[in-house]
């Protein structure tokens, strides 16, 4: 399978690679429920001059401004294989007849019975004397215009005034008032062309334009003409290339700080280079999902990539420095070790981002689907591909835990950790105090950061807007409606709310195409009118003659005229928009039809530039623009946040509890996360620095880092027992490591071309820093004060043997940090609560024996976490399942569970196989068979135990062995009895059966991961007549268990449980660290020993009594002879172990230098 | 679309646009100085004059007459025809622009950015008479000078280009002796030319208030042109 599993795989990155399309639209970032938002995507997508190329040209004279954009304009034009249209003018003293002649047809009925009774035959003259006189009187310079070249006032179409914006000099589009700045227009062949081909094109265009520079100003330096590019296209092409330039350079530059910090610490080139192909791989892969999964990307959510690599690098390195830190572990038990913490690390932090589907925002939205998915592809290729490469290789090479008031152990002193909770209450106080002084950093809704700073393309539309003197921000309103008619309709309701939002200011000035709109109902009214008045075209011309007119004066008039009289009588009837070039240039400027068939009209509003939002229209009018998009932004995402924050707050405390499932460590992962953003929102608000639409995404990549760091480190205190200074150098270095690449690559793209990518990784670096700070410094003195050992008392000597474990030299290979919990059967945390462990203090003394006499604290643990399935509600409900329906059917989904459990955790089998290895033999397939029948025989066992804590007893036979009887003869003689067993079969059983037998047995136990699963499991033990004593929590405890035995009770304990602290005895001919209590109980006390177990049969559980261990307490006088004393009675169940090793449960690695049981040393 | 229109026709009868310049060339310096200096002793302005407009859509120039005062430093009344067709009246910061005819009055305020005949009208009143030497050589510059028929003939040009594309030159006509005005000539951009001959010219005598006063009859319909960006 796995053959062809890679190549369909490679297959299938290649294929969603190859289909992977990038969307540069900034539209495309911005919720497209927002109805502002929404207009502008209808007016990007509607009106063609929203894609437009500008390019704008300044010359020192108009004559040389109006040449050279007249030249560029006609070169472009003839590139067809680029330009659609070209256009340096509007065109209306071109097009003035046709304009006019279409516009009064589109006037009211009654408007052209106005004209005709003024252009009546007996009414002319005296309108043309009045003409004159007026002609030699007014001072408007236009009117003389008017009245000289258009003597019928014709031109003075009724309305077309409306075109003026109120109040604001009307500015010819495509020039400057003083015409050396010019402007023209260029239509793309392919207006939604991807950003990166519009880069090319637009390189071919500036080519075009060059050469019409040089070939009409000649002026190769430039200095008298400057020509430059603005406009959609270029905006998007110089926007989205320079994201890509930024985010690629910032990758680039992370690997580079990754590498170069990675070579610094470790000085190996291979990990480095899986490393490297690691994190490209994990891009790649998830670059090719996002494609499956979202289609098309916009560019800036790939920005996901220097986000997830900081964050992927985290589990690289932990697992890495781990293997680096104990280098006689096995792939299986480094994976098993980390696993948890990056698993958790990956579902959290992916979580995190995944929450931002709630911010409103689709680019965010993107964006963290993006990252959660490459989160979890990160945590995969970690732990499959990248952990198995670069498993064993070199010497270990750990750093030194300098810096911190270290005691035995690494453990800080309690001077460091009080000084690390002052610093804590100091930087708390700061940023309390700056925070209500300087206030929180502000919230920006203005759509500027996704813009580029810097920008040429940028600079030439301040530029236009300067020359063109538009001053005020300008939006667009869109009218909706079935007909033309709808839409003037539209228009003229919109006017009333436009002059009242003048009058009160916010508005500055509008245009509506009103005048210029058509309306086919009057065309088709006045058709016969103007039919009328093109038919006295010769009439009219000898009138003016005859007034005094030259023929310059005629000329308007008789254009007119001529199209009234085609119009009329040719049958083609009156255009929908005026012939010529204003028509042509007009139309689409003022309207658009959808798919649908319906008619669009696009008017222009300008408001205030120190005013932000949209003024309030009737409803049914959309209104729209970039400039004016921050309040609406803002309400929308100051909304959400809220939401979001709270929805987070509850997923991460929710994860952290399954992460930690204690509450100190989710209180302290909580904690150290507000701290950590505490302080950011510290820095920005004394530096001034605001949130906007693109660095809010620093927010789920702070909460990601922290809560993965908070993981990382937490975990590795619990592994690590507290030992700071093994905490540091498995973890500490790796996650320093990852911080000093992220704080690089981000603050890389401090220098961006983008402001909003620029504040984003500004505040990301400042983020790190903070989390770095927190979580290095102060989270392990606030763990350890929450966790501290009592005073007076000794660091645990199993912190010692952690220590030792993590020196360079450590042979242990640091078996301690791997202990698993054995799938439920005891998960507890060990070694220090284990049932089995009752001695590990080394001292002579009686009374050292007893573990309560260094209480372990809970969290100083070294066993890795429990199942998550082993808690008091999943063991409730399998205890009432298991009171529910018979043995066979539960016995058939326990297995299947099980077969389950041993195929997603493959390396469970592997160490199951390396434990049974001594002893079974080294036969490949015989281990493997063999370690999937524990497996199931491990199902079966559970299945008896619930059975048999719920209540219902399986009949336990006794077998006919010679041990019993002495065993009675024991019990009867109150001298006080021993049992001692093995993880062999259900041992579980054998205390009922030991109260059916007349005896009411003191079970040894660990405390139970929590207290509620240990009262459950004790009142279970209870209900069978066996008593339970709970070691590790109470420093008395063990006196009670030798109290119990020298008043002649029976005691039962674990033996074969290997602990750092336990005594290393040998078992199967193989260094064995095995529990000490039962040789330290038998000095003390005297107690008779039996060897006994309940294993599983053909017919069901069986208890068998092995022969006694007869000693003499000479021979357990001292701590070597008690080693001694501890192989003699594991030796004992070599036997029926080999007989029945498919029920050894034995599913941590037992075997003292490492499972492969090669590397034996020692003793 | 309207803007075109007025374009067309600021091509024609835009005048003294007043907009930022260069130096003015040593030659004339002189001259400039001397005109300025005589003009700034001129606290009062009365004349008569005769406008012969001959544009170029009309075979015939068209002349009409009328009568201008001057009350420094910021009244002045201007009426054309007569009786007058067209009258403005400017006093402290407003600029008015009647038409009897039509019964309207439009009023400018100035200190903005004027537009239209207020501004038209303020640029020549600026460029014929200067106050200031450095404002006037930012908005003008003298071509030639030279002599006719008893009149010292100044040919000036706008500075700004925009001004120059709608009105590529102004002449002034001034008294040799005491250089007073005595005509302007503004030359349009299609060639037509407005000329204002100044005749039975008073200075410095006094002038009713009332003719600066800028009332207006209810009745009349007005035109606000008050915006400023």
């Amino acid at each position: 399978m796995k053959r062809w599993v890679v190549p369909l795989g490679v297959l299938l990155v290649v294929w969603s690679l190859y289909r992977l399309r990038l969307d540069s639209d900034p539209l495309s970032l911005l919720p497209a429920g927002l109805p502002s938002v929404a207009t502008l995507r209808e007016h990007q997508a509607l009106f063609p001059s929203a894609r437009e190329l500008l390019i704008t040209v300044k010359a020192g004279t108009p004559e040389e401004a109006s040449a050279l954009a007249e030249g560029i304009a006609w070169d472009l034009g003839r590139r067809k294989d680029l330009v659609e249209s070209t256009r340096w003018d509007t065109g209306f003293r071109e097009s003035i007849a046709d304009t006019v002649a279409w516009a009064w047809a589109q006037r009211a009925p009654m408007d052209l019975e106005v004209l005709e009774q003024r252009l009546e035959a007996g009414r002319i003259a005296q309108e043309l004397a009045a003409c004159r006189e007026r002609l030699a009187t007014t001072l408007d310079p236009a009117e003389i215009a008017r009245l000289a070249y258009d003597p019928l006032g014709l031109l003075d179409v009724p309305g077309l005034s409306g075109m003026e914006a109120p109040g604001r000099a009307q500015a010819d589009p495509f020039s400057s008032s003083d015409g050396t700045f010019r402007v023209v227009s260029v239509a793309p062949l392919n207006p939604s062309m991807p950003y990166r081909e519009a880069a090319v094109w637009l390189g071919r265009i500036r080519g075009v334009v060059e050469e019409a520079r040089q070939r009409i100003v000649g002026n190769p330096d430039g200095k008298t003409v400057r020509v430059a590019f603005t406009g959609y296209v270029a905006i998007m092409a110089e926007t989205a290339n320079g994201m890509e330039r930024d985010l690629t350079s910032s990758v680039t530059l992370t690997l580079a700080v990754i590498c170069l910090l990675f070579w610094v610490t470790h000085r190996s080139l291979k990990p480095l280079a899986w490393l490297v192909v690691s994190l490209l791989l994990t891009f790649l892969v998830t670059l090719a999902l996002g494609s499956l999964v979202l289609g098309e990307l916009n560019v800036i959510s790939c920005g996901f990539a220097s986000v997830m690599m900081g964050l992927v690098v985290d589990y690289a390195l932990v697992g890495y420095q781990e293997m680096r830190a104990c280098p006689g572990r096995s792939l299986g038990q480094i994976r098993t070790a980390v696993m948890p913490g990056i698993l958790w690390s990956a579902a959290t932090t992916a979580g995190t981002f995944l929450s931002l589907h709630f911010a409103g925002l689709p680019g965010l939205s993107e964006l963290g689907t993006l990252t959660a998915m490459g989160l979890v592809v990160g945590a995969i290729v970690t732990l499959f591909w990248f952990l198995p490469r670069v498993a064993g290789r070199g010497p270990a090479r750990v750093g030194e835990g300098e810096g911190l008031e270290l005691g035995e152990a690494g453990v800080p002193g309690p001077f460091a950790r009080w000084l690390a909770v002052a610093g804590t209450c100091v930087l708390m106080g700061f940023a309390v105090g700056v925070l209500a002084l300087k206030g929180w950093p502000r919230i920006e809704g203005a759509s500027d950061p996704l813009m580029p700073r810097n920008s040429a393309s940028q600079e030439a539309m301040e530029e236009l807007r300067s020359e063109l003197g538009r001053t005020h921000k300008t939006s667009w309103l869109l009218v909706r409606g079935p007909d033309p008619e709808s839409v003037h309709a539209r228009f003229a309701e919109a006017v009333p709310g436009l002059e009242d939002a003048r009058r009160t200011g916010a508005v500055v000035g509008f245009q509506l195409p009103s005048v210029i709109w058509p309306l086919p109902t009057h065309s088709r009214t006045n058709q016969a009118t103007l039919g009328r008045l093109g038919g006295r075209a010769d009439e009219f011309r000898s009138r003016l003659l005859e007034a005094g007119y030259g023929s310059n004066a005629l000329h308007l008039a008789d254009s007119i005229l001529q199209r009234w009289h085609r119009w009329s009588g040719s049958g083609e009837g009156i255009p929908t928009w005026p012939e010529g070039v204003f028509g042509r240039w007009v139309a689409p400027m003022t309207s658009a039809r959808d798919r649908d068939g319906s008619w669009i009209g696009r008017g222009l509003v300008e408001t205030p530039s120190n005013r932000e939002g949209f003024p309030s229209l009737s409803s049914g009018i959309q209104i729209a623009g970039w400039e004016n998009l921050g309040p609406e932004l803002l309400a929308r995402v100051v909304g959400r946040v809220r939401v979001l924050t709270a929805a987070i707050a509850i997923a991460l405390t929710l994860c952290l509890w399954l992460a930690f499932r204690r509450w100190t460590e989710v209180v302290l992962g909580l904690g150290a996360l507000a701290l950590s953003f505490g302080l950011l929102f510290t820095v920005m608000s004394l530096t001034g620095a605001t949130w906007n639409l693109l660095n809010l995404v620093a927010i789920p990549l702070i909460l990601g880092t922290s809560v993965d760091s908070t993981i990382h480190v937490q975990l590795a205190l619990r592994r690590q027992g507290g030992d700071l200074r093994a905490v540091w150098r498995s973890t500490g270095v790796a996650l320093l490591l990852c911080a000093g690449a992220n704080i690089a690559g981000f603050g890389s793209l401090a220098w961006s071309s983008n402001a909003g990518l620029a504040s984003l990784d500004l505040v990301c670096a400042g983020g790190v820093v903070c989390v770095l700070v927190v979580v290095l410094l102060l989270l392990p003195a606030w763990w350890l004060v929450l966790h501290r050992r009592p005073k007076g008392l000794s660091p645990s000597p199993g912190l010692q043997a952690e220590a030792n474990d993590l020196t360079p030299n450590g042979s242990s290979g640091c078996t301690n940090d791997l202990t698993p919990n054995a799938m439920g059967q005891s998960p507890g945390p060990k070694p220090w609560t284990m049932k089995e462990d009752l001695s590990p203090d080394a001292s002579e003394e009686p009374k050292d024996l007893s573990p309560g006499a260094t209480p372990i604290p809970k969290g100083l643990s070294p066993a890795s976490k429990p199942s998550h399935l082993y808690g008091v509600w999943a063991w409730w409900i399998a205890l009432q399942v298991a009171r529910r329906i018979g043995r066979r059917p539960l016995a058939g989904v326990t297995r299947l569970g099980m077969r389950l459990y041993m195929a997603v955790r493959p390396d469970r089998l592997d160490l199951v196989r390396e434990n049974l290895r001594p002893v079974v033999g080294g036969e490949a397939s015989r281990l493997r068979a063999i370690a999937k029948a524990n497996g199931l025989g491990f199902a079966e066992k559970l299945v008896d135990l619930w059975r048999l804590e719920a209540g219902i007893r399986s009949r336990v036979r006794l077998a006919p062995e010679a041990g019993w009887h002495p065993f009675r003869e024991a019990v009867a003689s109150r001298k006080g009895v021993l049992l001692v067993t093995v993880h062999l079969g259900n041992w579980e059983l054998g205390g009922p059966l030991l109260a059916d037998l007349g005896v009411r047995p003191l079970v040894l136990s660990a405390a139970e991961p929590d207290s509620g699963l240990t009262t459950l499991r004790a009142a279970a033990r209870a209900h069978h007549g066996v008593d339970t004593l709970v070691v590790g929590s109470d420093p008395f405890a063990f006196v009670e268990v030798i109290r119990r035995l020298q008043e002649g009770g029976v005691v039962a304990l674990l033996l074969d449980r290997p602990v750092g602290s336990g005594v290393e005895s040998r078992f199967f001919g193989r260094p064995f660290m095995a529990s000490p209590a039962a040789a330290e109980l038998a000095r003390a006390t005297g107690a008779r020993i039996f060897p006994m177990v309940v294993i599983r049969d053909a017919e069901g559980p069986v208890a068998r009594a092995l022969p006694e261990v007869v000693y003499d307490r000479s021979n357990v006088a001292d701590r070597e002879l008690r080693r001694t004393f501890t192989t003699r009675l594991l030796a004992t169940f070599e036997e029926v172990i080999r007989e029945h090793p498919e029920q050894w449960f034995q599913f941590v690695p037992v075997w003292k230098s490492g499972p492969s049981g090669d590397g034996v040393s020692g003793p | 679309m309207i803007r075109g229109l007025r374009n067309i026709a600021a091509g024609l009868g835009f005048s003294l646009l007043g907009v930022f310049g260069e130096g003015v060339p040593d030659p004339h310096e002189s001259i400039l100085r001397s005109w300025i200096e005589a003009s700034s002793h001129l606290t009062r302005f009365e004349a008569e004059f005769r406008q012969t407009r001959h544009l170029k859509a009309l075979t015939q120039p068209l002349v009409s007459t009328g009568r201008v005062w001057f009350s420094a430093p910021d009244q002045f009344r201007w009426e054309l025809g007569d009786p007058p067709q067209s009258v403005a009246v400017r006093s402290g910061d407003t600029l008015l622009i009647l038409s009897p005819r039509l019964r309207r009055a439009e009023s400018y305020a100035l200190g903005g950015n004027l537009t239209g005949p207020g501004r038209d009208l303020m640029g020549l009143l600026e460029g014929a008479f200067p106050r200031s030497i450095e404002d006037w050589k930012g908005r003008f510059e003298i071509t030639a000078v030279s002599t006719n028929q008893g009149v010292l003939r100044l040919d000036l040009r706008p500075r700004s280009p925009a001004a120059r594309k709608l009105m590529p030159a102004l002449i002034v006509g001034l008294d040799p002796g005491s250089l007073g005005l005595r005509l302007t000539e503004m030359v349009m951009v299609d060639g037509s030319r407005i000329r204002s001959e100044f005749g039975t010219l008073r200075t410095n005598a006094p002038i009713s208030p009332e003719l600066f006063r800028l009332d207006v009859d209810p009745t009349w319909k007005r035109i606000r042109n008050d915006s400023t960006p």
